[in-house]
């Protein structure tokens, strides 16, 4: 016993290093390589071939080393020990997210430089000259850390998103009738509006907005009840995978119907598909649940409703639209909705073919304010129509 | 290759420890050597080329010089000066002359630039050495190539230093063996220059960086800015010369130490004293003491310290901001030694203290910015005189975010944590059996998790 002491004394540190380099060099040769990672959202890199131009140009060099980091042993563990040793060590903000009190995450505040303010409402106003008997609304859903900006980390500023909001709103056509949604998500801001570790609102948040919303552009209409059932209780959304924060308690993903739902078919553009449901139940135990609203985000999808009136509804939106989309349905006989991302077809034949009557734009402020889809649809639009 | 890379870590150090434990004795060298140039052919292959050349040439240089005497010998080696000087000007400095001559002309031919191979400044300036030591029979001209190559190429020290001199390195290559002790050491020395690497200069270097590209930057983040700087700047190197160190340490090598605390210097003279201690020595020995030194009259003595200072500067890199540094050194060495001189020893320590630091933190200003431009606009943030405030959120939030680290890079920049180190060692001895392995096992694992985030690269998440 005394000896292995002695020796462990002398040589404690070499004896742990040795090993450690043995086990996880070790491990590129005995464990087998993983495809994807499901926190990164991307394919992992795989072992390069060996060729002669490959290595002249240092390409293999490059991809050897990404090989070695994707594939190291515990990487993801790591990437969390990491995440929680600078969050201890005093750090707020690790990748761009924000780790704020009660283990709340938050999204970066995106500020758009007023080039791009300017370009956005200049080919919005213009869109909407062309689309005179159309009724026009729009909802901006402030990001979390305009409403729950008490729960922010103390040492960041600047996260409100309200003055920018106010300003697109004062330079916006006035027939389009913009709905604030903020005051009504303040008041409501202990409800759990959002996720805690998503940058989406919750069924909660997006029915605060559609109450606020209803008043204005549906004020006669009447008011549904709801269920509402936890198809995931355990999700870790896109903050926590970016920042590598998993502390906490998971969120619950909820879908919400109605007794008075109307039937409906949900037609998919995209691969051609039709379905009853506006829920991807495949999608709940997924690596990403929030795809369980409409198999997550697709060009152009139509819905046909039993509602009994003449409205159809354009929804051009970005993926908060997704979980707000059960509140519409008792209102209208076709829903279209369109994603500027993927859709880039003419939008005004669109609305011609399908005899729109009403569009709304549903957009939360970082996508709207970063994103340049929906600028390029609308100019596309413009110089077609 | 890195030493802060997963590939140097787990691919190439236990591959070459691992043929380097199982060869016979007599091939050790051919296997560092075989190592070394694999090595350097990672970053480049290309530049395995220019590291061959070097070799050769000097070989046969030295030989040639050991041959004659007197005047053709003095000839023999300037001659061979000259070819390694034109090498390292014409790999380093292409691009650097070009872009300056053409700025003169209207309309100059376009130039396709080539990657400077990496470490050349310095490999160069270990063969210069060992020429002029032939040259004085310091040294004589090595007849075995292993021996020699390996001298040039060994790959702890082959990119980034310490410049070794040759008559030192020789008794090692030819007698280095493998001790448990300084095999221990070794991977501690190893670990703490990773560390330094990893979460000192990495963290410190984000700070630089945003403080750099900002467009207003008030007072008081300008000057933590520069404190980020002279942080990073020194735990890169440091960390770097450390991990060099250690890995030297493993295969039984004691390599030179290149800093001692530069930034407890009291004096500018003292900083240059511990600051990339091998290339001062360097300039030192073969360019200020064969010129005069200050043992001459005395404008020779200043002339000779002036072109010792443009040629570190030079040195440093391929831009006018790394001259306008040296020059700057120059001058501020100059004042030190013959205007201030008995002055400055009548102040209190701590006042030379605070100036020194103040002048070696403004000259890393030069060092830190792409032009001459942006290191005076720096500058000007630093005095307030642009119009920026003396204070704005950023600098709390960086204060906020960062304290921790701020106070950690401060006290490392000190003796204290190295004392600490050796009375916690002499206390804990009994419990040291079992304290080393669970210390190092939770070192490894922080340093590894700090080495693989930098590679998480969650994909653009926000646009979902």
């Amino acid at each position: 016993m005394k000896e292995i002491k002695n020796i462990l004394s002398k040589s404690g540190s070499s004896i742990i290093f040795v090993l450690f380099l043995i086990v996880f060099s070790l491990a590129f040769l005995l464990v087998p390589a993983q495809e994807t990672s499901t926190t990164e959202n991307r394919p992992l890199q795989q072992k390069p071939k060996v060729t002669l131009s490959s290595v002249l140009e240092g390409n293999y060099q490059e991809d050897m080393s990404s090989y070695l980091s994707d594939q190291f042993l515990l990487r993801s563990s790591l990437v969390k020990i990491h995440t929680n040793l600078e969050h201890q060590l005093g750090k707020s903000e690790i990748n761009g997210v924000y780790i704020g009190e009660d283990d709340e995450l938050f999204q970066e505040s995106v500020v758009p430089d007023k080039d791009m303010m300017k370009q956005k409402l200049d080919t919005i106003n213009a869109f909407v000259q062309n689309q005179k008997d159309i009724r026009i609304s729009m909802i901006l859903a402030p990001n979390k850390a305009t409403i729950l900006e008490d729960k922010l980390p103390s040492n960041i500023p600047g996260q409100n998103q309200q003055r920018t909001m106010e300003s697109f709103h004062d330079g916006l056509d006035k027939s389009i009738q913009y709905v604030n949604v903020t005051s009504a998500l303040s008041k409501h801001k202990k409800e759990g509006l959002y996720y805690r570790s998503d940058h989406h609102w919750t069924n909660k948040g997006a029915y605060v907005a559609f109450n606020t919303w209803k008043q204005v552009v549906l004020p006669d209409e009447a008011l549904f009840t709801y269920e509402t059932y936890c198809v995931n209780g355990s999700f870790y959304g896109t903050l926590a995978n970016t920042s590598g924060y998993f502390r906490g308690k998971g969120d619950c993903v909820e879908i919400v119907t109605s007794k008075e739902d109307p039937k409906y078919v949900v037609k998919y553009a995209q691969n051609q598909t039709s379905t009853t449901t506006i829920f991807d139940a495949q999608k709940a135990d997924s690596t990403n649940p929030y795809e369980v609203f409409l198999s997550g985000n697709q060009p152009l999808i139509d819905i046909s409703t039993t509602v009994e009136n003449q409205r159809h509804l354009l929804l051009i939106k970005d993926s908060y639209a997704n979980s707000f989309l059960s509140y519409l349905l008792p209102y209208y006989n076709q829903i279209t909705i369109v994603d500027p991302r993927y859709y880039y077809e003419d939008l005004s034949q669109l609305i011609k073919d399908r005899s729109i009557s009403d569009i709304l734009f549903l957009y939360n402020a970082n996508t709207f304010f970063s994103d340049t889809s929906l600028q390029s649809l609308l100019k596309d639009t413009q110089e077609a129509g | 290759m890195s030493f802060s890379s997963v590939e140097f870590i787990f691919m190439f150090l236990p591959i070459v420890l691992l043929l380097y434990i199982c060869t016979p004795f007599k091939y050790k060298n051919v296997v560092l050597l075989i190592s070394s140039l694999f090595f350097y052919a990672w970053g480049n292959v290309y530049h395995v080329c220019i590291l061959f050349l070097l070799i050769l040439l000097n070989f046969i240089c030295a030989m040639y010089i050991e041959k004659e005497e007197g005047a053709i010998r003095k000839r023999r080696l300037l001659e061979a000066i000259i070819l390694n000087v034109a090498i390292l000007v014409y790999f380093k400095y292409y691009g650097f002359v070009l872009e300056t001559v053409f700025a003169w002309i209207p309309q100059p031919p376009s130039y396709t630039l080539f990657e400077i191979p990496l470490g050349i400044s310095f490999f160069t300036f270990s063969a210069l050495a060992y020429l002029i030591d032939v040259y004085h029979n310091v040294v004589n001209a090595e007849r075995n190539v292993i021996t020699f190559a390996l001298f040039i190429s060994f790959f702890p020290k082959l990119i980034m230093g310490p410049i070794e001199r040759f008559d030192i390195m020789k008794k090692q290559i030819e007698h280095h063996p493998l001790k448990v002790e300084l095999f221990e050491q070794g991977c501690i020395t190893f670990m703490f220059g990773l560390a330094q690497k990893l979460i000192l200069a990495n963290t410190m270097g984000s700070i630089w960086t945003m403080c750099y590209s900002s467009e207003t930057l008030s007072m008081s983040t300008a000057w933590l800015g520069v404190l980020a700087f002279t942080f990073q700047i020194y735990f890169d190197f440091q960390g770097y010369t450390q991990m060099a160190i250690g890995v030297g340490k493993m295969f039984g090598f004691h390599l030179s130490q290149n800093f001692n605390y530069p930034y407890i210097a009291t004096s500018v003279t003292d900083f240059w004293r511990r600051w990339h201690i091998t290339l001062s020595s360097w300039f030192k020995d073969y360019i200020y003491i064969p010129l005069g030194g200050n043992r001459t009259f005395f404008e020779k003595a200043l002339r000779n310290l002036m072109v010792v200072w443009l040629l570190t500067g030079i040195w440093h890199g391929a831009n006018w901001t790394f001259i306008l540094w040296g020059l700057y050194y120059g001058i501020v060495l100059i004042i030190e030694k013959y205007i201030l001189d008995e002055k400055l020893e009548k102040l209190p320590t701590f006042l030379r203290w605070i100036m020194t630091m103040l002048v070696v933190m403004v000259g890393w200003i030069f060092f830190a910015s792409n032009t001459i431009g942006e290191a005076f606009g720096y500058i000007g943030n630093l005095l307030m005189v642009r119009g920026n405030g003396f204070v704005d959120t950023n600098t709390i939030t960086i204060l906020s975010e960062n304290f921790l680290y701020f106070v950690v890079a401060g006290i490392a920049c000190s003796p204290l944590l190295n004392k600490v180190y050796v009375q916690m060692k002499l206390l804990l001895k009994e419990q040291m059996w079992y304290m080393k392995p669970i210390l190092t096992a939770c070192f490894f694992m922080i340093l590894l998790a700090f080495l693989i985030s930098n590679t998480y690269q969650a994909f653009l998440y926000f646009k979902f």
